[in-house]
Formats: structure tokens, C-alpha cells, sequence
């Protein structure tokens, strides 16, 4: 598998010196969809925007497709447009990716950036009309729901076609229907081939992932997010899906319970296999 | 805290926004003005304010009036609401500024009213005049100009200004002023809420004003804190520094009739009003 991100003993500390994160280690490898956890202040927002070349760690090296990212690499226009076609960031307030007057000029601000203009209006429309938006188009940001607001801020960075998605809390204040459409949405990005980094609390969501990351300063967990439930979740401050917490509660009990279910179909297979049995 | 102020604020705040939204709704009206290019709409407008500032005759100034409320009744505006925004709070205003003109200290003349004596303090015929005249001028020149925020979308007239030589720099800082005033409202509204949620005794004036400046700190740091994720969310999204916009209206055989229309007859009011014609 190609690498895409490769961080080495990456550490942070904020402006007023307290650490965010602590010599971080991890890999990402291409059309791996890869769960980031931890609780709040865990330093998970920060690791994104390490990733997406936003800030830079004060220790430490972070490599993307094998070469180094730095400041400097990034102040070359050529280099910046490269990465930046390669990598688009869902930040978890959509009110701040939204600051342009309607849709279509939201939509459209990195294909102008990075295109020629009559590419720029054609990949808009596509991205609009693609993501069921395109009836939004003349609307102003500040009119639209919660679940709109979601949708039309993935949609400026799809309108890139971008290789490496990152998204902080991508179903964070949705309502169900528009949580659903935004985890199909994740489903369709790993079978275009797409590499997704997903910061989440939530376990239905991270439950998309091919392996996560527990974050709590440090790595405190590598692996798949099935084998997370041998950690003391309370500690970790994690939303468990109701289904998970009552198989958990059941092994507890001493029941003969191998493997913990994320989403009701997986326990609904589980309660049959034991049933047959 | 006196409550009635309080209550008046936020109904002052929810009228504001209320407002500004509603307005949006005329620009998509099948109206004259909704359907002009935008860099001429703006152009002819700015030239019937051009015309009204250069009048000095209160016929002139009438008949600017009343094309201002045919170009308002063909870009089908509800008379009533665009009367009450013009004609009610605007001319009022200017009318106050106007009343010293109107004494014989400040425009000698013929006496209309002594009111005193000695000293001699009147209200003169010519300062009656010249107030009749400001405030006619100053309502003119407001009812062209509201029509140019009522029959185009804002990121139009920003566009068209760009396109009209006003900076890059200039156009970005308005777009996003707009775009986040909404915003910013609306969590001193939710601030506001929230306080008189808690607050059981009626506070002093001191109290109030302390809880008052907590609340402008706050919104400060607020500020403060999503200006800098907005410009995090411009760089990942390819922004280096330069503002790109697209500019997708094209000028008409109408528009440019409807641009000789408003020369031609603001030259003739000019030329009328000056004894010319």
C-alpha cells in the first residue's frame, strides 16, 4: 500500500506553551479510510490541521507521498497548488468554510483558485449537481439548515476532486437523515479510491474506518476499531452506540460474547449465529 | 437592567436580520431593475444621485422622487415598504439636521416666524427653502441608492463594483463583512438570550453596563477566534493572497438603452433645474 502521511515524533504546543500533541506517530496509507479518537482538548483538531499543512509541529517530521512538509515547501505557489488539489479539509464548524455570498461562489472559491476560470465554472456545477445542491446555488450561506451547511462544505473541497480528505467531526449537530447521508457520502469516498481521515467521537462513524488512532496527546491506541472495546471506553470519553454498551455489559455478565457489534445489522448477525447455535 | 430596553434591543436585532434577509427576496423578482446588468444598474442609479445631489430646485427634486417610485413600482417593491424605509426615517433625520438652516443666524432673510426679539431670532423664508431643499435631496438620493441593495443579490453588487474598478482587497473585506454580520448577531442573540434566561432580579444601570462590556469582550474573543479558522479554511482551500472572482452577467441591448434613458433625462432635469432648458 502507498504511503500518504508519515508523521515522526511530531510534537505541538500551542502559543501560551501547553502541549497539544506529544511525539506522534502514524501512518496513512492510500484509500484507507482511518478513524482519529480521543476526548475533548485531545489535540485531534490540531493533528488535522498539521495534516492539511495548515500549522506546523515544533518537533518532529510529517511527510506527505514521501517528502517533507514544511513552511518553506509550502510557500512555493506550485508546490502549495499541488497539495492542496491533492488534499481537501472539512473543518468541523461548517460557518467558518462558508464565508463566501451563495453556494455557487462557496463552491467555486479553490477551483478558482486552482483551475482556469472556465474550468472552475464547469467542475462547480458538476460538484453541485452531483451532490443534489445545485437548487441552493443563489442562497446565501447564512440561510441554509444545519444539514446543507454540512453538505455544501463538503462540496468545496469535492469540487476539487482531492486524493486525501480530512474531517473534523463530519456528523457532529446533524440531525439522523443528514448524518446518514454524510456516512454514505464517507462509503462512496472510499470506493472512488479517496483516502479519508476522519476526527470523530462518535463510534457509529469512526465504525467506517479501516483502522483508527485513540488520541490523547499521544497515541494511545493503534488498530481496528473493533478491538477498541478491550479499553476502558469511559476513560477514552467516546460516544458507544447503545448496541455496542449492551453486548459490552452482557460480556460482563459472563455471557460468551467474542466480538462487539457497532451497528444494529452487525448484532442483529451476532444474536443469530447464537441463536442457532 | 431595565427590561423593556432589553426586550427592544433584541426585537431591534431579530427586526435587522429579519430584514435583511427579507430584502434578498426582491432581488429575484421579474422586476425592471432585477433584470438590468448590474455594472449598468449600479452606473444609473449612481447617475440619478448624481443629478438629485446637483439640483437646487424642489420641482427637479419631485420629479427625481417620483422616478425613483416608478423604477421602484416596476421592479415590483411593495410601495408601502419601500416608502416607509425612504420616506419616513431618512427625511425625518435629515429634516433635524436641517432646522438650524432654517434661523436667521445661519441663512439670513425674509422673516417668517420672530421668535425672539432681541437679540433677533427668526425663522427665515430662504432657510425654510433651503431646508425643504436638503432634506427632498437627501430623501432622493436614498431612495436611488436603497434600490440597489433591494433589486440585486450582494455578492452581484460586489462583483459589479470589482468589475467597476474597486479593489480586490476592498470587494473580500465587504463580502466577508456581510457574510458574518448574520452571524455575529445572531450570538449576541443567543448571548442575550441566554442572560435574561438567568437573570431573576432586574440589575442596576452599573450592573447592566458591566454585564454589557463581559458581553463585548466575549464576542471579541469570539471574533477573534473564527476570523482565524475562516483564514485557516481560505489557505487549505488554495487561497495565497489573491482574491479571484467570476464575473458571469453580460451587458444587453436593454441595459444599454435603459443607461441612455437615465443620461438623457438627468441631463434635461439638471438643464430645467438650472434655467437652461
Amino acid at each position: 500500500m502507498r504511503e500518504i502521511y508519515k508523521l515522526v515524533d511530531v510534537t505541538y504546543k500551542y502559543p501560551n506553551g501547553s502541549i497539544a500533541l506529544d511525539n506522534i506517530n502514524l501512518n496513512i496509507y492510500k484509500n484507507e479510510v482511518v478513524a482519529i479518537l480521543g476526548p475533548n482538548g485531545a489535540g485531534k483538531t490540531t493533528l488535522l490541521k498539521i495534516l492539511s499543512g495548515l500549522v506546523f509541529p515544533n518537533k518532529g517530521e510529517v511527510y506527505f507521498e514521501g517528502k517533507k512538509l514544511t513552511d518553506e515547501v509550502l510557500k512555493d505557489k506550485n508546490l502549495m497548488k499541488e497539495f492542496r488539489r491533492k488534499v481537501g479539509f472539512v473543518f468541523q464548524n461548517p460557518d467558518t468554510m462558508l464565508f463566501n455570498p451563495t453556494v455557487w461562489d462557496e463552491v467555486a472559491f479553490s477551483p478558482l483558485h486552482l483551475y482556469s476560470k472556465e474550468k472552475a465554472i464547469e467542475v462547480t456545477d458538476k460538484t453541485l449537481k452531483d451532490m443534489k445542491i445545485y437548487h441552493l446555488k443563489d442562497r446565501h450561506p447564512y440561510n441554509l439548515s444545519g444539514g446543507e451547511k454540512k453538505k455544501v462544505s463538503i462540496s468545496c473541497i469535492l469540487s476539487i476532486e482531492p486524493e486525501v480528505i480530512l474531517m473534523d467531526e463530519p456528523t457532529s449537530a446533524l440531525d439522523p437523515k443528514s448524518r446518514l447521508e454524510v456516512m454514505d457520502l464517507i462509503k462512496s469516498f472510499k470506493n472512488d479510491g479517496k483516502t479519508v481521515v476522519l476526527v470523530t467521537h462518535d463510534l457509529n462513524l469512526a465504525g467506517l474506518a479501516d483502522r483508527c488512532y485513540v488520541l490523547n496527546k499521544k497515541v494511545i491506541f493503534e488498530g481496528k476499531v473493533k478491538d477498541l472495546f478491550s479499553l476502558n471506553l469511559d476513560e477514552l470519553n467516546l460516544d458507544v452506540p447503545e448496541i455496542s454498551k449492551l453486548f459490552i455489559k452482557l460480556r460482563d455478565m459472563g455471557y460468551n460474547i467474542d466480538e462487539i457489534p457497532i451497528t444494529i445489522d452487525e448484532a442483529v448477525n451476532i444474536i443469530s449465529k447464537m441463536l442457532r447455535k | 437592567m431595565n427590561n423593556k430596553l432589553f426586550d427592544k434591543t433584541i426585537e431591534h436585532v431579530i427586526n435587522y436580520l429579519n430584514e435583511s434577509i427579507f430584502f434578498e427576496k426582491y432581488s429575484k423578482y421579474p422586476g425592471i431593475l432585477q433584470n438590468m446588468e448590474s455594472r449598468i444598474k449600479i452606473i444609473t442609479l449612481i447617475i440619478f444621485i448624481i443629478g438629485s445631489v446637483l439640483s437646487k430646485n424642489i420641482l427637479t427634486l419631485i420629479v427625481f422622487n417620483l422616478i425613483a417610485l416608478i423604477l421602484a413600482y416596476l421592479s415590483k417593491i411593495p410601495l408601502l415598504q419601500y416608502l416607509k424605509r425612504v420616506y419616513f426615517f431618512i427625511p425625518i433625520f435629515a429634516g433635524i439636521i436641517a432646522i438650524p438652516v432654517m434661523f436667521n443666524l445661519m441663512t439670513p432673510g425674509k422673516d417668517l416666524i420672530i421668535i425672539l426679539d432681541s437679540p433677533h431670532i427668526s425663522i427665515t423664508y430662504e432657510g425654510v427653502v433651503y431646508a425643504i431643499t436638503f432634506t427632498l435631496r437627501v430623501a432622493t438620493c436614498v431612495s436611488f441608492a436603497v434600490l440597489i441593495p433591494i433589486t440585486t443579490q450582494w455578492n452581484r453588487v460586489t462583483s459589479a463594483m470589482n468589475k467597476l474598478g474597486v479593489p480586490d482587497v476592498v470587494i473580500t473585506i465587504t463580502n466577508l463583512a456581510y457574510r458574518y454580520i448574520f452571524l455575529l448577531l445572531n450570538f449576541v442573540l443567543d448571548m442575550m438570550h441566554s442572560r435574561k434566561s438567568r437573570v431573576v432580579n432586574k440589575l442596576d444601570m452599573v450592573e447592566s453596563w458591566k454585564e454589557a462590556g463581559k458581553a463585548i469582550g466575549a464576542l471579541f474573543v469570539k471574533t477573534y477566534e473564527m476570523g482565524e479558522d475562516v483564514y485557516y479554511a481560505m489557505l487549505s482551500r488554495g487561497y495565497n493572497g489573491e482574491i479571484k472572482h467570476i464575473y458571469r452577467e453580460q451587458i444587453e441591448i436593454k441595459d444599454i438603452l435603459f443607461l441612455l434613458f437615465s443620461i438623457i433625462t438627468t441631463v434635461s432635469l439638471v438643464l430645467f433645474d438650472r434655467g437652461i432648458l
